[in-house]
């Protein structure tokens, strides 16, 4: 059965990047714009199981998203994995205590974002 | 170009937009918090963007400046002008390389070398930004200090395992040491952060031993909290610690990796009651090793295995003791532990035998080497102690090694380089020197004593009040005693130091990155709400709708057909009644492709405020710039038309316009010069007027200078009104600045302007009053898609002739027609105008046909304020073409502008008059 | 459902969620002398292994996986894996 992963982002650069890459490994992608727009698909249209979020984004940032997700009935336990910058130690540690479940650096390959993906996502 | 290029390609030019404007807001309120943000933001998106592709040079200069931007935002660094110029320049690059990406698709390496100068530009304004990280790294210490691992745990179970495995992972072990003990304590919540610890623990690699235990004891079931972690997990591995600490990245404090001593493989197993043991044989075999007679102990060894048979777990506990007596000779506690295993036949728990003490302060000096690297680099991550603690324990290990060893040379130099490597990365050079005095010293003595004095120096040196715990631990005592005797193998440094050669190029690239504590805080960023459509879409509408029209008009034909040749009124009237509808929806299409290639003059307008700037600060001007309309829209084409001749009027005012703050003041104007770019539009033409309140156009100056130029004659200067006058500056190779300067000059003059608002159908006229300023004004079409022609024949073609151009048709009995000196002339209401023939035009070799009247067809044109007769053999209707460039090799002929599709699928070709004078 | 309830036995099959810890420890409680059916299992989540470590159920069948198997057989203090 495929999975589904909901990718936030604002860059439609990065969206399309990571869409593409999990497309193309049989997963099945959703797609929003910024935190606002993703707890909205959150709370309304299938249960992603596994969330990739930027930190940087109008409206509602990465973190808070994070933090907003994780009171949302059903997404308790689902992995979050934060989409980060090497320079971003500080935001990584700020989403971890909220919640989240690890972090990809920013730019990342389409086989290392499998690779994570694999790590927390068991059966993925 | 692949579709994610395009999108980063369309994407990236936005951002860059955006990085412009707001760093021009921030010159006019540096303190805005908001911008700042944004203007972070909007580096680090285009910087992480870049990172997908591989474009070194643009990556590295976004990355600079995004740690300045940071550094703006946290306050380290200030905005300042020089901080805007930096930014701004740095931007322009990344521009060039997007452009040279668009063509090329790929940055030529000529350009590395400009980008480590903006890289470095960029990072000087950073300079001052590294005293804060030092007194930050305290923090990190101190978390690194928690890390204090347990004794081994007792991994009896291992024994579950055949005991030629054991045995070969012994050996392997023994010579390469690849054992590790991982040991993972999730910490309560972690199923709340969507941690499954135990998938963790199971994706340790290459595990030959595992251990699940209850942190705390269990309750009973009904106080169960299942959704508190309570597990530890334990797992031996033969993986190295690298992939490890890249498997629990996320997690690393609660996690503790320690190398395992080969020697918890030897595990003697078998059939216990095999019959009492020789008495004597334990004490005998402890003597012999007391006295060091070895030889004799795995003689009497082997002859006690022969005398038992093989399963018996007597026989295993030889194996292992003979095995251990030859691969760790000098290992005698361990083969002591295992020769008085034999005297209650229980494998023994190697936990004991590194006792708590020992266990312990190796981690000390995990620890303490984990301090000298912290204060070293400043900027060490979580991840990173994690390494460098590997790094300085796996130096002092490898320098332990005999110095006999032939490779000694070799490991000295490797040992030196690695701990270069890790000092110039942490930015302390200063200690380099003494380095190289070390090894040299080391090399001629061919010992490795004076790098290790440099390295336990050089912790000593240290002065951070973190680093004296570290300094109460002496280091090669734990050394000795832990390498010598149960380590005994180097690998393990070996990996470390190969490791962290790889690392240094990653590392050095991060550490500028990782000099930041500064908190982000989140802006609101309002995405604009439009559908981005790559223009080569709409074209193609364009084109469709252009058939569409040709295929339409067909329709009339045919219901012309029906009713003459077929006789078929009724359908002919249906056929006309279902062209009307065609028709309309086809209009109505028209227009709204139309308006989707409509933009706002603002896409030209906002790259002004920079180029005012710019220019006005090198010319120490002050210009106070005003735009006015920029919602003002027009087809594409025409706005981006625009563009070059825009800017071209701008720079001469405010090149030649506007005055010096010294000599404004001196006439009695403000300082500040105003300079205005309005837009507007009036009925299906877009009206820009650029505007300053300058010196302005003095005509007798101008006249001279076109008399000087030979531009004009004396008599025409003589006559000429000031009107007049101030138009020359539109003539070819007029320039009035005697100095050509960097700015508008270089030789070319407003005839540019003039030629390329002519070449989208528009006109540039100018007004000018000495002393008060000057007006320019472009009058455009809306859009240039659609072009109203009148179609003319001559010699049996048709032809098409812009109707912008047309101002009467004329029937011109041939009589009236005179030749003055060679020249056709005739009077039209008192006014002699020149007569060309197309046939002529077109060097077609034959007369101009007259009707039965003998009349001539004459099509009166306006070009360059002169109205000349053309005549051509017939008129025809005026038709709404959609004009195509031509393209290839006729592209290159001049007198035409292009060619269109006829209702009858035939081509018009469409006259560019100017051209063919 | 990743765990089918039949009588006195649960079966797990392939990778068993965290949704599912509230179920088997419900189930786990009012079935004394429970067994567990794991032959089909690839994964099951940490709070669902701390639940039959605390609950200690037998284990009629061993994961086929033998990574898992060789966890489990640690974690669940059984000798038959080996």
């Amino acid at each position: 059965m495929a999975k589904t992963i909901l990718v936030v982002d604002d860059s439609p650069t990065i969206l399309m990047s990571v869409k593409n890459n999990l497309e193309i490994a049989g997963f099945t992608v959703e797609t929003a714009m910024d935190g606002i727009k993703a707890l909205a698909k959150l709370s309304d249209g299938p249960r992603p199981d596994l969330i990739i979020t930027d930190v940087n984004m109008p409206n509602m940032n990465g973190i808070e998203f994070i933090s907003k997700a994780r009171m949302l009935p059903g997404y308790r336990f689902t992995p979050i994995l934060l989409l980060t910058t090497e320079s971003q130690q500080e935001k990584r540690d700020e989403a971890k205590r909220l919640g989240a479940t690890g972090w990809i650096v920013k730019p990342v390959s389409g086989e290392g974002l499998l690779k994570i993906i694999k790590q927390v996502l068991p059966g993925a | 170009m692949t579709p994610l290029l395009e999108q980063f390609m369309s994407e990236a030019r936005d951002v860059l937009q955006g990085i412009s404007e707001k760093l021009m807001q921030l010159e006019a309120e540096p303190n805005s918090r908001e911008t700042i943000n944004e203007l972070f933001r909007l580096v680090h998106t285009l910087k992480g963007n870049s990172g997908l592709f591989e474009f070194p040079e643009m990556t590295r200069v976004l990355h600079a400046g995004e740690d300045l931007m940071d550094a703006v935002r946290d306050g380290r660094v200030n905005y300042s002008q020089m901080l805007a110029d930096r930014l701004l320049d740095a931007m322009d690059f990344v521009n060039l390389l997007l452009d040279e990406i668009e063509i090329n698709g790929e940055i030529g390496t000529n350009h590395v070398q400009h980008g480590l100068q903006q890289t470095e530009l960029l990072r000087q304004l950073l300079g001052t930004a590294t005293a804060k990280t030092v007194e930050n790294s305290g923090a990190t210490v101190a978390k690194a200090v928690k890390k204090i691992h347990k004794k081994l745990p007792n991994m009896a179970s291992l024994v579950a395992l055949p005991e030629a495995q054991r045995m070969a992972l012994y050996e392997q072990s023994i010579s390469v040491n690849t054992l590790h003990l991982v040991q993972y304590v999730p910490e309560h919540e972690c199923f709340f952060k969507g941690e499954d610890p135990f998938f963790q623990a199971r994706q340790i690699p290459q595990t030959i031993w595992h251990s699940v235990q209850a942190v705390e004891p269990w309750p009973v079931m009904a106080e169960l909290d299942a959704y508190c972690c309570n597990l530890e997990f334990q797992a031996l591995t033969a993986t190295s610690p690298d992939d490890l600490y890249e498997l629990f990245r996320y997690t690393p404090e609660q996690v503790s990796i320690n190398a395992v001593p080969a020697i918890v493989m030897a595990l003697p197993s078998g059939e216990p009651n095999g019959g009492p043991v020789y008495g004597d044989f334990v004490v005998d075999a402890l003597a012999l090793l007391e006295a060091g007679d070895i030889a004799k102990l795995i003689n009497v060894s082997n002859t006690m295995l022969e005398l038992h048979s093989p399963n018996l777990w007597l026989s295993s506990a030889l194996r292992w003791l003979l095995l251990v007596l030859k691969l760790e000779p000098n290992n005698h506690s361990a083969q002591r532990i295992l020769i008085e295993s034999f005297n209650h036949l229980v494998a023994p728990n190697w936990a004991d035998l590194t006792p708590n003490v020992e266990i312990e302060s190796l981690e000390e000096v995990t620890v303490a080497a984990t301090l000298d690297t912290e204060v070293v680099t400043n900027v060490a991550t979580n991840d990173d102690s994690f390494a460098l603690n590997f790094i300085l324990q796996a130096q002092r290990q490898i320098l332990h090694l005999p110095d006999s060893d032939t490779w000694l040379v070799g490991r000295l130099n490797s040992v030196a380089a690695t701990l270069t490597a890790i000092h110039i990365n942490a930015g302390r050079q200063d200690v380099l020197p003494t380095l190289q005095d070390a090894l040299a010293e080391a090399l001629t003595a061919s010992t490795a004593a004076p790098l290790l004095m440099w390295l336990d120096d050089y912790a000593m040196q240290a002065n951070t009040p973190a680093l004296n715990a570290a300094n109460k631990v002496e280091p090669g005592v734990v050394q000795g005693k832990l390498v010598g005797e149960v380590l005994e193998g180097a690998s393990l440094s070996q990996n470390v130091a190969t490791r962290l050669d790889i690392n240094q190029n990653e590392a050095s690239t991060d550490i500028d990155a990782d000099m930041k504590f500064g908190r982000r805080s989140e802006d609101s960023y309002s995405a604009p709400k439009t559908l981005k459509v790559d223009q080569v879409k709409i074209d193609i509408l364009m084109n469709l709708i252009g058939e569409m029209v040709v295929a339409k008009n067909s329709l009339p034909y045919l219901a012309g057909l029906a009713e003459t040749q077929y006789g078929v009124r009724e359908l002919g009237r249906e056929i006309k009644s279902q062209y009307a509808v065609i028709n309309r929806i086809a209009e109505e299409m028209q227009d709204a492709i139309m308006q989707v290639r409509m933009m706002p003059v603002s896409f030209i307008f906002q790259r002004f405020p920079r180029l005012v700037r710019d220019t006005s600060r090198k010319l120490e001007k002050i210009v106070n710039l005003v735009l006015e309309g920029e919602e003002t829209e027009a087809d594409k084409n025409i706005v981006e038309a625009l563009a070059d001749p825009l800017i071209h009027i701008v720079r001469n005012s405010l090149d030649h316009g506007l005055e010096t703050p010294e000599v404004r003041r001196a006439t009695g104007k403000p300082e500040a010069g105003k300079l205005t770019i309005r837009a507007s539009q009036e009925s299906n033409r877009v009206y820009i007027e650029i505007s300053d309140d300058g010196k302005g156009i003095n005509p007798d100056v101008v006249k001279r200078k076109a008399y000087e130029k030979g531009i004009i004659d004396e008599a025409t200067m003589e006559r000429m009104t000031d009107q007049e006058a101030v138009n020359l500056v539109f003539a070819a190779g007029f320039s009035t600045t005697e100095i050509i300067s960097d700015l508008s000059g270089r030789g070319v003059g407003m005839d540019v302007v003039r030629s390329a608002v002519e070449k989208v159908n528009g006109t540039v006229s100018i007004e000018s009053e000495v002393g008060k300023g000057t007006l320019i004004r472009l009058s455009l079409p809306l859009s240039m898609a659609i072009t109203n022609v009148m179609i003319v024949e001559s010699a049996d073609q048709a032809f098409g002739v812009p109707m912008g151009m047309v101002v009467e048709t004329v029937r011109v009995p041939k009589s009236n027609i005179r030749t003055i000196k060679n020249h056709k002339t005739m009077v039209l209401r008192g006014r002699i105008i020149p007569l060309l023939s197309l046939n002529d035009l077109l060097a077609v070799d034959a007369p101009q046909l007259a009707n039965e009247n003998e009349e001539l067809a004459m099509l009166v044109v306006q070009i360059n304020n002169e109205s000349i007769g053309i005549l051509v053999d017939e008129f025809r209707e005026t038709v709404d073409i959609i004009l195509k460039p031509m393209t290839g090799i006729i592209g290159g002929l001049g007198g035409y502008s292009g060619s269109a599709l006829l209702g009858d699928g035939s081509v018009l070709m469409v006259l560019n008059l100017k051209e063919l004078f | 459902m990743a765990i089918t309830y039949d009588k006195k036995l649960a079966v797990f099959q392939e990778a068993i969620s965290i949704e599912e810890a509230d179920g088997l420890m419900e189930w786990l409680i009012k079935t004394p002398k429970s067994k567990i059916d794991l032959t089909q299992c690839q994964h099951l989540h940490a709070a669902i292994l701390q639940v039959l470590m605390a609950a200690k159920p037998v284990i009629s069948a061993w994961p086929q996986d033998e990574n898992l198997q060789a966890w489990l057989a640690s974690a669940l203090n059984h000798n038959n894996g080996e």
